[in-house]
């Protein structure tokens, strides 16, 4: 497998794995309470801040070993996988400035928007997998 | 069979064998990796424009000798 192809297999796991772990932190926490009334910003930065260092971590790991510069090819994946993720993040933030207009708990446009980071990042890391194993479609 | 994604054929192939070329020195000397080169060959990245040109003036043959376009079918 590719270099890329393998980061972005990776990537796909991070994320959902990062927002598993939060979610499952923050029902211990709530030990029976209201989520909404649950500490849970810390948790929020904790684990998006350790999934962006795996992430990150992956990636060098797996271009140290294979130090090919990107090519065209490389280019047009990551545009489009990039292009589909940020589909999910406008859509996400469209969510969360509807919560935001109806007075909605902090807690609820918090977890939209980290919801939202979730899904894009699994898109587009699931896209640009597709593309490097099935190929890139024509316009 | 799985049809390729693409609907762009190429004869990449035959000419890196006639001129005895393997994927990762046309990869090199077109700048683009071993993968992208088989992609192309496979069908499943029509290459830029660009990029097809320099493949053509490689092996010295018009670019119609080199890139097909497959037409719908039934």
């Amino acid at each position: 497998m590719e270099a890329r192809a393998k980061t972005a297999a990776v990537l796909l796991g991070v994320a959902p794995a990062a927002w598993i772990t939060y979610l499952a932190l923050l029902v211990m926490r709530a030990d029976g309470a209201p989520l909404s009334t649950t500490g849970y910003v810390d948790l929020v930065l904790w684990t998006i801040g350790g999934g962006i260092v795996v992430a990150v971590a992956t990636t060098l790991v797996v271009h140290t070993r294979d130090r090919q510069a990107a090519d065209a090819r490389d280019r047009e994946i990551e545009g489009r996988a990039d292009a589909m993720g940020n589909a999910i993040v406008v859509l996400g933030a469209l969510v969360a400035l509807a919560l935001a207009l109806a007075d909605t708990p902090s807690f609820w446009i918090a977890n939209a928007l980290y919801l939202t980071f979730v899904l894009a990042g699994v898109l587009s890391a699931a896209a640009r997998l597709g593309f490097y194993r099935v190929g890139v479609p024509g316009w | 069979m799985v049809r390729p994604p693409t609907r762009v054929t190429n004869r990449i192939r035959d000419l890196r064998e006639e001129h005895r070329i393997t994927q990762a020195e046309l990869g090199e000397r077109l700048g683009v990796s071993r993968q992208t080169v088989i992609a192309i060959e496979q069908g499943r990245y029509s290459p830029t424009l660009e990029l097809a040109f320099q493949i053509a003036h490689l092996f010295d043959a018009p670019l119609d000798d080199v890139f097909g376009y497959r037409k719908d079918e039934p």
